[in-house]
């Protein structure tokens, strides 16, 4: 159909990185900047993509918004909840992907289950 | 299998592995073998169910985590004996697996590394939230070591290395294992030739978790004491990186893989000239290996000195003229055989 694929994928790469880096400049203020902080990030990220559906932008809004409520009432309401926030993010994931693979909102893709 | 050259090779391996503490007494050296061993036997666990079965697991250090702190809470807390404490943390650590397996059995390729990337993360949240426990951030310390000495403990990590190594090796070469290099290159066809592939990923999780738990639990009597350190990230992509340095799905290729890497690491953080540099060292020593040898290192090594059969698919030492078991001229079809033993 005419398309670059590869200059699509470059473009794609690029607007997504920008995404991040504008992510990360406006955490800047508010958290301590340190060499780990991408680790914390990248798991709670990926439990919102898995929750919100792969391949559907308005899934991860909504999956963003209903992790943070989850990870702050967790750490409210629980004892010693500030550890497990990451730990109830991740079992939102995993019951996620037994229970419904293709996420809220993402579209079904049979042969990658 | 090996043939001569690396036959060769492997017996140097073993002999140098026993004769280490007689050659270099060094408690530093001693030490930094005995952590090598341990490490080895773990990333050839990883090989076993990533290499082979293709369940590319991005949380092996659950498995590792969970020998190591069942063996030290079950020492600490309820008093069982050193060596019974490390049977029972494998027994553990397959269960575990078998979870795990049980959960991950309809996942697969990148949506199974997710899972299992969680798993890990999981349990250490949980094991902060009862610091009473489990020692919350600072772990369990005070353990008993398995020997008195330090040559004894080297020992123990060594045998034990070598048994686990030369386990999964042969298990990996038998008729299973032909039946779990069906199940990652074509799970479908494996399953329409009648094959059982749940409970052969499920038996491949219980093993390999168990192997692990093995190595856990000596990690943790080897350092007298277990961390959250033993279930972190970074030890879950150490072993992928080992795996993928040595080679994947070969078993020796991971055991050579942390043999090499694990006391280049420990020996550049010997000079305090390059203080954090080692890290970046360490890397561009992995990047450039993966460059030139992209299949890993041990399957590039094993085609400079062997060349494969055109005709009967067998390994041949690299100097034989005709193969040795059909007598088929090797040289005709050499670069058609160079390309390789390994179906990756």
């Amino acid at each position: 159909m005419g398309m670059n694929v590869h200059r699509v994928a470059m473009v794609t790469v690029a607007i997504s990185v920008a995404l991040a880096a504008i992510a990360g400049v406006s955490v800047a203020p508010v958290f301590v900047v340190d060499p780990f902080m991408w680790l914390a990030p990248l798991v709670t990220v990926l439990s919102i993509v898995v929750l919100g559906g792969l391949g559907s932008i308005q899934g991860s809004v909504i999956g963003a918004l209903v992790i943070g409520y989850v990870e702050a009432i967790t750490v409210f309401a629980l004892p010693q909840g500030a550890f497990l926030k990451g730990a109830v993010a991740l079992s939102i994931m995993v019951i996620v992907l037994l229970v419904r693979p293709e996420g809220l909102f993402g579209v079904a893709f049979e042969e990658e289950r | 299998m090996l043939v001569l050259p690396s036959r060769t090779l492997a017996a140097a391996w073993v002999a140098s592995v026993i004769l280490l503490p007689l050659v270099l007494p060094d408690p530093y050296v001693l030490r930094v073998a005995a952590m090598t061993c341990i490490f080895a036997a773990f990333a050839a666990s990883w090989d076993l169910l990533a290499g082979y079965a293709g369940q590319v697991n991005f949380g092996h250090a659950l498995f590792f985590g969970a020998g190591a702190y069942s063996s030290a809470l079950l020492s600490l807390r309820l008093g069982f004996s050193s060596w019974i404490a490390v049977g029972t943390g494998a027994l553990v650590a397959t269960a575990t697996g078998l979870c795990v397996g049980y959960l991950c059995l309809r996942l697969r390729g990148s949506y199974l590394s997710l899972a299992t990337l969680a798993f890990p993360l999981i349990l250490i949240g949980a094991l902060f939230a009862f610091p009473d426990f489990s020692g919350g951030e600072l772990g369990v310390t005070g353990l008993q070591p398995l020997a008195t000495s330090r040559i004894g403990n080297y020992y123990i990590a060594a045998v034990a290395m070598l048994a686990l190594v030369f386990g999964i090796w042969a298990f990996a070469d038998s008729r299973f294992g032909l039946i779990l290099h069906a199940i990652r290159d074509d799970e479908l066809a494996a399953r329409a030739s009648g094959i059982d592939t749940t409970r052969y990923k499920l038996a491949v999780f219980g093993i390999s978790a168990a192997a692990a738990g093995i190595t856990g639990a000596l990690y943790a009597h080897f350092m007298r004491g277990a961390g959250p350190s033993t279930l972190e990230t970074a030890l879950s992509f150490q072993v992928v990186i080992w795996g993928v340095f040595g080679g994947l799905a070969t078993i020796y290729g991971p055991v050579t893989a942390v043999f090499v890497l694990y006391p280049l690491t420990e020996w550049l953080g010997s000079f305090s000239a390059f203080g954090e540099l080692r890290l970046l060292i360490f890397a561009i020593v992995v990047l450039l290996v993966l460059l030139f040898m992209p299949r890993g290192l041990t399957p590039w090594v094993r085609d400079r000195i062997e060349t494969r059969c055109p005709r009967c698919k067998q390994q041949n030492p690299a100097w034989h003229r005709s193969c040795r078991v059909c007598g088929a001229s090797l040289h005709s079809q050499a670069s058609a055989a160079g390309a390789g033993h390994n179906p990756r």
